[in-house]
């Protein structure tokens, strides 16, 4: 009975795929050649949902191939990459990581992962924190909010995105590096923390570099977290230029299943270089604030040591990690 | 003025075409539970990217208001919101179809969808940049307020047994805090399983505590599922249109209550259609025939809820902060396409997209009118004429699927046919599901607007003092008391007026 | 039906069972809640526990104090056919990711059909009912797994 619905069905199979209509999984020399599914640990509508979404088109270009995104939301990205390494690890399972978010949530409490648990094969891409005050507050450089965060200690409310994410972190840091004491205030997502400073239930706002791209009309950026300007706000300081020493922000990258084999994860780590390097995708990212960078498979190892220290030390004094 | 010169391209062959397309693809998906009007969207997203904006806009408008509607048909045949917008849809459509006036209530709400979604596009045309802004008028204090108004509806949907309605309510409160908390990210009641770990997500808590339990029962009684009555009777046009225009207040009054909830980012349209039902429980005449298949407790909830499609676009185009859930697909998208959202969408200028996506969500919805009513005929029929062996496995094949389709998790199938076994118990036991689902929608809206009200408080000032300040938090907090005592004053002027005649007798349609 | 029937509830029983029950799960929410240290995270669920265990008990006096106002009614129908249903389901939910998706909800779609069968098995009905759930699969894995490009459990066997 099996065998006999199992030959149905290899026959209905063999149908469909030489329609066109299934995956043909025996024709791999060359990769990828079939569609690849691109999980994103959050809900559709967020920025690494915008990210998958303009690094779509090009990959489709650069392969012939689909890249097929789908949702994993819960957790904060937990349930995501919890389930990471039960999926196939043959190349066509990839799916988007964050950082500090796999960092920082394993050590918050047990979330089903442990960052060693997630293989990343390519960071590309950052989204610098940013301060943001609306278009009338009356803090018109970053000094006067300074000003104002020593002369009010504990009055000055930033709202962000979450805790122990890059806000969050970057909030804490702000702290230290000015001593003052500013309170935080944890949103649902980077557009939740939006709409309470439009708003005007928070004073400030730590956002991205992305929001003030997308909202220019109404927030002003004070400063932003990077090394140089962002060249789509050449008028905004960064931190550094102010003297607070602060670089930082969203990381987000590619991973795939701890049993992808070696050589599978250097070619997914070129092709997601590949796309990084297509001048039309970097024209596209940069319009809308975010910052590319390029960290492939060969040195992902040494900046996620580089960042797990850095952002431990982090956690541990904004304490939310013990 | 209006941009009226784009009505022109909102009626061009390709897009009266997209948006049919989209109408019917969104009513066949929202009818299926588990596949909400955001996954739809998200689903059908790629598409858009290869057409012009107003188009991907006017396609995703359209499979949006379809899917909202298409919601009432699960909530009416099988008492399972297709999506999360018709939970309140149950409370009165299901009694209606028990009783064999199920076509009546397909009907009636796609005749209300109809009127709602018209005003939500009304609202988004003439009003949309001053009204933006009251998306940001409310803060966490006073989605705090309104969560705790919205649990004043236990009353009114626990049959008579209060207190277990508060019972119920408490366990759904409690089941909302399962999982990473959204706001200090600790696990909460996970209990070390990964399967928890993502919570218990509302749209799969629906489904197994409102369709579990109709299907086992289905499956242990012979009878047939829905009373079927001789004749076949057609639409029933004529009645349900009757009924609305005896009802126009409180369509009226429901079509503006989920223009304005659309509009506000934390709520959607479960929130608008349970405010609009209790509201519209309040003001009518017969309160106690809610929830015994009351016709205007199906208008009130179904016109308030395809409002909300137009509403939550407010936000969405002039500011860029999505009103609903599926606004936020629908912006990501924008933001894709390098569209920049703004008040200059608006002006004459740049109205090109806007106003011909607007003309096109006018034409969309007139569109449901045909097609609802054909699919909802269809649907109507296929839950009636289908055997049980044909019509119990396909619905728990689509429980299935629906669920596991809100992020591809076989856990939250898991979930929630847990949740079905335990919501049936609990039925048995007189714990009645509703309370408890109200409480599972209201619980993140009322946690994350005390956790921040109580941290921006602490920060300026007092605390207690924030949660007692301002006119719009005061007002909330007088109708919130004011709609827990007016049963109790109504009782004393019925007990006054005693005597003079018995006149809530419950009467037939 | 309800108030005074002989096997009805009258002292609201089953509500006393459930008020008690939901006092354990508030016990066991409260437990488990210890190791969490954000008092940011611990303030709503223990708000919520202690107004579901405050009701629970408030149930439970009224219930002893004899002011039950029951409703609750024993099931009808066969118990083997809804154990029949949920072992299809959760058969069917569990063993996804392992013989992929459209053997498992085959297989649950025939074994839910058999339980709810109360018609006579005709030849007609022996073709059509299971086809109908094979039409009804394959529909739905086309419609998801092609166009809608969501990634379906895929198993061992087929799909």
């Amino acid at each position: 009975m099996l065998s006999r619905k199992k030959a149905l069905f290899g026959g209905i199979a063999l149908t469909l795929s030489t329609l066109g209509l299934l995956p043909v999984a025996w024709a791999a020399d060359k990769y990828p050649s079939r569609p690849v599914q691109y999980v994103i640990p959050f809900g559709p509508g967020g920025e690494s949902d915008i990210t998958a979404r303009l690094q779509q088109p090009f990959f489709k270009k650069l392969t012939g191939e689909d890249l097929i995104i789908s949702y994993k939301p819960g957790g904060g990205g937990a349930v995501g990459w919890s389930q990471l390494n039960g999926m196939k690890g043959d190349g066509y399972n990839i799916m988007g990581v964050n950082l500090p978010h796999i960092i920082i949530k394993p050590l918050m409490g047990n979330v089903g992962f442990k960052t060693s648990d997630i293989t990343t094969v390519y960071m590309f891409e950052y989204t610098p924190d940013a301060i943001l005050v609306r278009k009338d507050s009356p803090f018109k450089t970053l000094q006067d909010l300074i000003d104002y965060a020593k002369s009010h200690p504990g009055q000055l409310t930033f709202s962000g995105s979450g805790k122990g994410t890059a806000n969050d972190l970057a909030n804490s840091r702000f702290d230290d590096a000015t001593g003052t004491r500013t309170t935080y205030i944890p949103f649902k997502g980077t557009g939740a923390a939006f709409t309470a400073l439009m708003g005007g239930q928070v004073k400030a706002e730590w956002g991205y570099s992305t929001v003030a791209a997308n909202h220019k009309s109404d927030v002003r950026m004070l400063a932003v977290a990077t090394e140089k300007r962002v060249p789509l706000f050449p008028d905004v300081p960064t931190f550094k230029e102010k003297g607070i020493d602060m670089i930082g922000g969203t990381y987000r990258g590619i991973a795939v299943p701890k049993s992808t084999p070696e050589a599978m994860r250097m070619k997914v780590s070129d092709l997601i270089g590949r796309i990084n390097a297509d001048p039309e995708f970097q024209k596209k990212m940069e319009n809308r604030g975010f910052v590319l960078i390029d960290v492939p498979y060969k040195k992902v190892g040494a900046f996620m040591r580089q960042k797990t220290k850095e952002y431990i030390r982090l956690g541990k004094a904004a304490g939310v990690i013990k | 003025m209006l941009g009226l010169e784009y009505v022109v391209d909102a009626v061009t062959p390709f897009r009266l075409m997209l948006s049919l397309a989209g109408v019917v693809a969104g009513t066949v998906l929202g009818a299926i539970p588990g596949l909400t009007a955001t996954m739809a969207i998200a689903v059908l997203v790629p598409l858009t990217f290869s057409m012009d904006p107003a188009s991907a806009l006017l396609l995703m408008g359209a499979i949006y208001t379809g899917a909202i509607y298409g919601g009432a048909y699960a909530a009416i045949l099988l008492n399972t919101p297709g999506t999360p917008s018709a939970i309140a849809t149950t409370f009165d459509g299901y009694p209606m179809a028990k009783r064999g006036d199920g076509d009546l209530a397909v009907t009636l709400a796609c005749l209300a969808s109809v009127v709602g979604g018209l005003v939500g596009a009304a609202a988004l045309l003439l009003l949309a940049p001053p009204l933006a802004h009251v998306a940001l008028a409310f803060g966490p204090v006073q989605y705090f307020w309104l969560a705790i108004f919205g649990l004043t509806l236990i009353s009114a949907i626990s049959e008579g047994q209060l207190i277990k309605g508060l019972i119920g309510a408490s366990f759904g409160l409690l089941l909302s805090c399962v999982g990473v908390a959204p706001i200090s990210g600790a696990p909460r009641f996970t209990f070390d399983s990964a399967t928890l770990l993502g919570g218990i997500n509302v749209v799969s808590g629906l489904i197994g505590l409102y369709c579990i339990p109709v299907l086992i029962d289905l499956v242990a009684r012979p009878e047939r599922h829905l009373e079927v009555t001789g004749e076949s009777r057609g639409f029933r046009l004529r009645e349900a249109f009757g009924l609305c225009c005896t009802g126009k207040f409180n369509l009226l009054r429901s079509s503006v209550l989920g223009t304005l909830t659309g509009i506000l980012p934390g709520a959607g349209g479960s929130i608008a259609s349970l405010v609009s039902y209790s509201e519209a429980r309040r003001a009518s005449r017969h309160p106690e025939r809610f929830g015994k298949g009351e016709p205007n407790g199906i208008q009130a909830t179904e016109s308030a809820n395809n409002a909300t499609v137009g509403g939550g676009m407010i936000p969405t185009l002039v500011l860029g902060i999505p009103g609903t859930p599926p606004d936020a697909v629908i912006l990501g998208a924008l933001l894709v396409q390098g569209i920049h959202t703004g008040p200059e969408l608006f002006s004459s200028a740049g109205g090109a997209i806007v106003y011909t996506f607007i003309y096109g969500l006018f034409i969309a919805t007139l569109l449901m009118l045909p097609i609802g009513l054909l699919i909802g005929r269809y649907a109507f029929r296929s839950i009636v004429g289908f055997p049980k062996a044909v019509l119990v496995p396909v619905v728990a094949f689509m429980t299935i699927i629906g669920t596991y389709a809100i992020r591809n998790s076989v856990a939250d199938v898991v979930i929630m046919i847990g949740l079905g076994i335990m919501g049936w118990g609990l039925d048995r036991l007189g714990f009645k599901p509703s309370p408890i689902v109200l409480g599972l929608i209201l619980g993140p809206i009322a946690e994350q607007g005390f956790v921040q009200g109580w941290m921006i408080g602490s920060a300026t000032g007092h605390p207690v003092v924030a949660f007692f300040s301002g006119p719009l938090t005061i007002g909330i907090i007088a109708l919130t008391l004011f709609s827990l005592l007016y049963p109790l004053l109504i009782k004393r002027l019925r007990k006054a007026r005693k005597g003079t005649g018995d006149e809530s007798k419950p009467s037939h349609l | 039906m309800k108030a005074n029937h002989p096997t009805s509830d009258r002292n609201d029983i089953r509500g006393t069972l459930g008020a008690l029950m939901f006092i354990g799960v508030g016990a066991i929410a409260w437990w488990s809640m210890l190791g969490v240290g954000s008092a940011s995270a611990v303030i709503f669920p223990h708000v919520v526990i202690l107004l579901m265990t405050g009701f629970s008990a408030l149930l439970v006096v009224r219930n002893l104090l004899g002011h039950a106002a029951s409703e609750a009614r024993a099931p009808r129908g066969s118990v083997p056919r809804r154990l029949g249903l949920l072992a299809g389901m959760f058969v069917a939910a569990l063993a996804m990711p392992h013989i992929g998706f459209v053997t498992s909800a085959l297989g649950a779609y025939l074994i839910i059909m058999a339980v709810a069968m109360y018609e006579r098995w005709t030849p007609l009905r022996l073709a059509v009912y299971p086809l109908s759930g094979l039409a009804v699969v394959l529909l739905f894995y086309y419609l998801f797994d092609i166009v809608f490009k969501v990634p379906l459990p895929a198993g061992s066997l087929f799909g």
